[in-house]
């Protein structure tokens, strides 16, 4: 049986110049169990800290769309008061200079007291 | 066990024969890591072996940090989800308000000017709908 591994012609000439290293290494499962060991738990590391970055992003982003939702219930009924408020004034104003209704100094004087 | 390593695109090579007990350790410390053999092998033949270690505690430890991070991740993304269509469509309908409201307001004022009124103050009300229509015409530096 055999595994075949593809490296680059540089590779190949440094795993030439050190064929005893590397055969002493392959002896070494103790060195390369703690060595996967060490790699496996920075790969871990990295997780959790991509993960707790994510994690924080989104906890900022959900408190924006609170914080939004909140504003816009604020803003609609707001712009709905101001909406009806509008429309009332704005027929008064338009039967004002139709000049049809008899009140209107009347009105005019509402109109100019109002404030938004 | 051979180990023939080979040059890229080169004809050159060089062979290592592993005994087939050392090949099973090898092979074994490769899954218990979750390693693959070839990964673990470019270790041996490239970067040799680090001297740091670490305790299978802190392995253990991380794992539970990692799967606890995932679990509240998942659920604030349940959470956040449909608050984000919420939102989305609580700015249309504000949007709609706004457009409204724009009309009225150049009409209250072409109104007061015909009949010699005070112009209303609207900065707050135009400031709104400045927030809204900026969004809904694609000014994404408004975010919310």
């Amino acid at each position: 049986m055999a595994i075949e591994i593809e490296v680059s012609g540089e590779e190949l000439d440094k795993i030439r110049k050190r064929r005893r290293e590397i055969e002493e290494r392959l002896k070494d499962v103790e060195g390369l169990e703690r060595t996967l060991k060490v790699l496996k738990y920075e790969i871990l590391l990295e997780q959790k800290e991509k993960l707790s970055k994510k994690l924080q992003e989104m906890e900022a982003h959900y408190r924006e769309l609170l914080e939004f939702e909140k504003r816009a219930k604020r803003d609609r009924e707001y712009m709905i008061k101001l909406r009806s408020e509008l429309s009332r004034e704005n027929e008064i104003l338009r039967k004002q200079i139709g000049g049809k209704n008899e009140n209107s100094r009347t009105w005019k004087g509402k109109v100019e007291k109002s404030n938004i | 066990m051979k180990i023939v390593v080979r040059g890229r695109g080169k004809w050159r090579k060089v062979t290592f024969n592993v005994p087939d007990e050392l090949w099973r350790k090898i092979e074994e410390a490769c899954r218990r890591n979750g390693f693959r053999v070839d990964e673990a092998l470019r270790i041996i033949l490239l970067n040799g072996y680090l001297d740091k270690s670490v305790s299978e505690e802190e392995i253990l430890q991380l794992e539970k940090d990692i799967e606890k991070l995932e679990e509240q991740l998942y659920e604030l993304e349940g959470k956040w989800s449909p608050l984000k269509f919420k939102a989305y469509y609580s700015a249309l309908d504000n949007q709609n308000l706004a457009i409204t409201l724009s009309g009225l307001i150049a009409e209250n004022k072409r109104l007061r000017k015909m009949l010699g009124l005070k112009e209303r103050d609207f900065s707050k009300v135009e400031e709104l709908i400045h927030y809204y229509m900026s969004y809904a015409f694609g000014d994404k530096t408004k975010k919310f």
